[in-house]
């Protein structure tokens, strides 16, 4: 009983988020004013190192959508878009929520570890 | 990042083109910028070929994505549907073949009318020119007498026609005449088409032998049909050969000069062999072939290519200007064209040339299909409810893993699909089965040969049979609640409207059904069984007039003494016309009245009282003892007398011209001369015959004989002996003549094979719609007895009786069969008016037809019912009540 009581509040608060769900949000942060597709892509793909495709931002992109911790508004249309509008992301409170949330659990789950403890030669 | 100083790249246009259609939601249009704007990265970064690869590769990529994803979701729902399906008909075997062989008889039934609708509904579309050809019609109208539109015209019509019109094209007249071939001592009943040459030419009947071109050209030829060739000349050459035809009043011979394809499947022109349309004034004289008063062929008329119908529509004014210059004035004539794919279901126009049929009957045939298919459904309907409740759990665990309710109206729609999809090809197999019964009742050659109608049919049958039987089950199951569902607390079934509803519907079409068969059956033997006025036992009617140019008074005097010496023959009688066709009839205006009434007039011997068994009710009969009988005498029946308001029939004179010196010697009692649909008409027997009927349907050019038929009255004994002898006889005194004897019982009996017919169609369909009703019954019986068990039980525990228990059960459904009949009464009552009004002679609308129909659907609803029910209550309780 108790056990599920727990699980039920930590998945309430991180909304299950997975590590690219985690990252996009956190990058959709970072880019502020200029948070759409393609920044976002460039962003993840430079921080990790691997090259991102346009997809695999599409859908965790989404599903913080439905989970309501990012909306979005149309922007202006440029012509490198071909006269297409922006999608721009930015985040919810829930979303705002979520990330001091990931911190507060990834602090406290590195707390007392030192890091070079786990450096392999 | 690009930014603005950059020159701009553009994707492919076609990959764009292609994006803009799989992403063409307006909330699209942010990726399809993206794409665009990524491409322009790229392009810069690694190259614009890079960047086209790279475009290209989204677009296959989302093309591919968006079919498998559809795809492969379907196909494992779909796996998942037919599962449950299949699993769930196996499981109830006694109920999926009550549902498959209900709709089997349905779908069969359908198919098979939808094969006699089509057929009877495409006849004449395989003429090259079809959409130019039309038929001339023709509306007489005089005063004080009924408008009636006719197919027949003047011969002249067609001179005058190709005259003024320069739309025509051609033009053919065609008049149709029974004749006598003779071949090798057998006579041959053919029927003979005057047509003019452009025959031919209008109409697309391929010429197989002889002149191809211009094949009546000469006034002496002969066209064949390939099988009258093939009979008449088997092992030689046709072409030129002579060939005589015996016309009843004269004799013709002719040369073949072409034969001519037999008449293909659904044309309404049914003709063996053709002569040129001229030779009809040498046959039945110039009067007749000058003269607009006189009409009898029908006109067909080929336009020029591109010429609009209404245009000569509008113009045909001028064309009835001309006819009624040879009318008195105060006649008026319309004409109208009608198209020649119009003409087989024209129900209102006499039949001439062209074979007609009633529309009216492919719309009984529909609705009796369409009858029997909504019972099967409404079977469907009624089990699937029936045992909602034991699906429930399947919907409930369904619903629970998170099926939308759409989905499960799928699955149940699609169920009911694939049941009737079952049905379909047993129905089909069936529809072969019983193709021989009904192409024998409707008289009709139908095949069932795979074409892609049928197909289109089939699927239309299956689509709308799973969507009529489905849709409600389906609705009804995918609404349940999954927690109600899976607590099994759920209280669906047949005790809801709907339910009641269906069975009313299903208990009130059988008996509506049953009913009017009951009544048809009624119907037909007050008819076979009236007393008709005079005796037809016994009677044996020769055909006088077959073959052989002598039909001379001494011809049947002949006949008359040859007959009458015969052993056991009582009586030999002759009179111009024969029962059961229609009998010549004297149109004549009435001074009183300025109104054109007639009467029927007969030609008799002397002896037709005596041996036809009619009534003398005032007078005397014809003698040969009074020498003035045979030219100024006249026998008139009651219906006469009280047609011209005589109040002493014997002393009065017709107020006709031309029979005003007639005695009327004797009153004769009705009698039915026609057929029971008409009441009895005024006659007038008279002993010589001396009218010539100017240009009657069927009697242009019988010349004045006066008697066309002997009627020998037989003795009861040795029948077939008696019958033996007289064709011995006729085959001594008339070589040349074809002998034709039929039973006058027998004449009278065809004229009521109509409804013969359509008696035994309705029985056949009772039947089947009766099974159809017990099946269903059968399995619903079944479903309420087993869900009601434990109340059984409990009831039985509590001191109930079985007898009580039955009862209890029976209750319900005897409530329902009591109520169907209330509704089935007046709709049964409305039809039989309806069709009672054919008949001038019918039966009450008999209350022993409903008891009859209603205790039979009484005692089958009670009878399946109650095997159930008498099972259950039979039952241990203990058995049903052990896991509560």
């Amino acid at each position: 009983m108790f056990q599920n009581v727990r699980i039920e509040r930590i998945g309430e608060a991180m909304k299950l988020l997975s590590r690219p769900e985690e990252l996009i949000l956190l990058s959709i942060w970072r880019l502020q004013d200029d948070a759409y597709c393609i920044p976002i892509r460039s962003q993840v793909s430079e921080i990790t190192g691997e090259d991102w495709s346009l997809g695999s931002v599409y859908m965790p992109l989404e599903r913080l959508t439905k989970k309501r911790l990012i909306g979005s508004f149309l922007s202006d249309k440029t012509p490198e878009r071909g006269g297409r509008h922006k999608r721009i992301y930015f985040l919810t409170d829930d979303g705002k929520k979520a990330l001091v949330r990931i911190r507060e659990v990834e602090s406290k789950m590195w707390d007392g570890i030192p890091v070079h403890t786990l450096e392999t030669k | 990042m690009p930014e603005q100083s950059r020159p701009l790249h553009e994707p492919p246009r076609l990959a764009t083109w292609i994006l803009g259609i799989l992403l063409k939601d307006p909330l699209h249009e942010t990726p399809l910028g993206d794409f665009e704007e990524f491409y322009n990265w790229t392009a810069d970064e690694k190259g614009k070929l890079y960047a086209s690869v790279w475009y290209w590769g989204q677009v296959i990529n989302l093309f591919r994505k968006m079919i498998l994803f559809s795809f492969e979701r379907s196909i494992e729902m779909f796996k998942s549907y037919m599962k449950t399906a299949l699993r769930n008909m196996f499981r109830h075997k006694a109920f999926t073949l009550i549902n498959i062989f209900g709709l089997s008889i349905g779908i069969s039934v359908c198919l098979i009318i939808f094969n006699y609708v089509r057929n009877d509904f495409t006849y004449d579309r395989s003429h090259e020119n079809g959409d130019r050809i039309y038929r001339l019609l023709r509306e007489v109208k005089r005063p004080n007498r009924p408008v009636r539109k006719v197919s027949s015209v003047a011969c002249p019509t067609k001179e005058l026609f190709e005259r003024i019109y320069p739309e025509v094209e051609s033009v053919t007249r065609i008049i149709e005449e029974g004749i006598i071939l003779k071949h090798e001592n057998n006579f041959f009943d053919q029927k003979m088409f005057y047509v003019d040459p452009e025959f031919f030419k209008i109409f697309s009947h391929d010429i197989i032998a002889g002149d191809r071109e211009n094949p009546l050209a000469d006034m002496n030829s002969v066209v064949l049909t390939e099988s009258l060739a093939d009979k008449f000349f088997p092992d030689r050459d046709p072409i030129g050969s002579e060939i005589e035809i015996d016309l009843n009043y004269d004799k013709l011979v002719g040369h073949v000069t072409a034969v001519v394809e037999d008449p293909p499947d659904r044309s309404s022109f049914n003709y063996e062999l053709f002569i040129p349309f001229p030779k009809i004034r040498e046959m039945w004289g110039e009067d007749f072939y000058e003269n607009f008063g006189a009409n009898s062929p029908e006109m067909y008329i080929m336009l020029k290519e591109k010429i609009e119908v209404n245009d000569l529509r509008n113009k045909l004014d001028l064309a009835a200007a001309e006819i009624l210059k040879e009318y008195s004035s105060d006649v008026t004539l319309d004409l109208y064209l009608q198209p020649l794919t119009d003409i087989h279901l024209e129900s209102e126009i006499p039949q001439n040339v062209a074979q007609t049929s009633n529309p009216v009957y492919s719309y009984i045939l529909s609705l009796l299909g369409a009858l029997l298919l909504l019972l099967a459904c409404v079977n469907y309907i009624l089990l699937s409810v029936g045992r909602s409740t034991e699906r429930a759990r399947e919907i409930g665990v369904r619903k629970v893993l998170g099926a939308f309710k759409l989905q499960l109206i799928k699955q149940y729609l699609g169920e009911a699909m694939l049941v009737s999809l079952m049905a379909l090809l047993l129905g089909v197999f069936m529809a072969y089965m019983l193709l021989p019964t009904f192409n024998e009742l409707s008289g009709k050659d139908l095949r069932l040969e795979f074409e892609w109608g049928y197909l289109l049919f089939g699927i239309l049958v299956v689509l709308s049979a799973g969507f009529l039987a489905g849709s409600y089950p389906a609705l009804m199951l995918s609404s349940f609640k999954p927690v109600n569902a899976l607590k099994r607390s759920l209280k669906i079934g047949v005790n809801n409207v709907m339910g009641k509803g269906l069975i009313l519907l299903q208990f009130s079409i059988t008996i509506f059904l049953l009913t009017t068969a009951f009544l048809m059956r009624n119907q037909l033997d007050y008819l076979l069984n009236r007393d008709l006025g005079y005796d037809t036992s016994h009677i044996a009617v020769l055909n006088l007039q077959l073959g052989g140019a002598d039909n001379s008074d001494e011809f049947y005097a002949l006949v008359k003494n040859e007959m009458s010496n015969i052993n056991n023959v009582l009586g030999v009688t002759g009179q111009s016309q024969a029962f059961g066709n229609n009998w010549t009839r004297i149109g004549f205006r009435d001074e009183n009245t300025n109104s054109i009434v007639d009467f029927t007039i007969s030609t008799v011997d002397y002896d037709y009282l005596r041996v036809m068994g009619i009534e003398l009710v005032d007078g005397r009969d014809f003698s040969k003892e009074h020498g003035s009988d045979i030219e100024k005498s006249i026998i008139v029946n009651r219906a006469f007398a009280d047609f011209f308001g005589f109040d002493d029939p014997l002393t009065a004179k017709l107020p006709v011209e031309k029979y005003n010196d007639r005695n009327i010697i004797g009153v004769i009692e009705n009698y039915n001369f026609l057929s029971l649909h008409n009441e009895v008409k005024p006659i007038c027997l008279q002993l010589k015959e001396d009218v010539m009927v100017f240009g009657s349907l069927m009697g242009w050019g019988s010349f004045p004989v006066s008697f066309n038929y002997a009627m020998i009255k037989l003795g009861s004994e040795n029948l077939f002996e008696t019958v033996k002898r007289i064709e011995t006889k006729w085959k001594e005194i008339a070589a040349d003549k074809k002998f034709e004897l039929s039973f006058l019982e027998d004449d009278i009996q065809v004229q009521y094979e109509l409804e013969h017919k359509w008696g035994k169609m309705i029985n056949i369909t009772t039947v089947l719609a009766f099974l159809v009703g017990c099946l269903g019954l059968l399995g619903l019986a079944s479903i309420t007895v087993e869900r009601r068990i434990k109340e059984v039980s409990i009831r039985k525990v509590l001191g109930a009786s079985v007898l009580k228990i039955t009862g209890l059960l029976t209750a319900d459904l005897v409530k329902l069969v009591l109520i169907s009949n209330l509704i089935a009464v007046p709709l049964v009552i409305f039809t039989a008016n309806n069709w009672l009004e054919n008949f001038a002679y019918r039966t009450p609308i008999s209350i022993t037809a409903f008891l009859l129909s209603g205790v039979l659907t009484l005692v089958l609803a009670v009878l399946t019912i109650s095997f159930h029910s008498i099972r259950a209550a039979l039952s241990n309780p203990a058995q049903s009540l052990r896991t509560e």
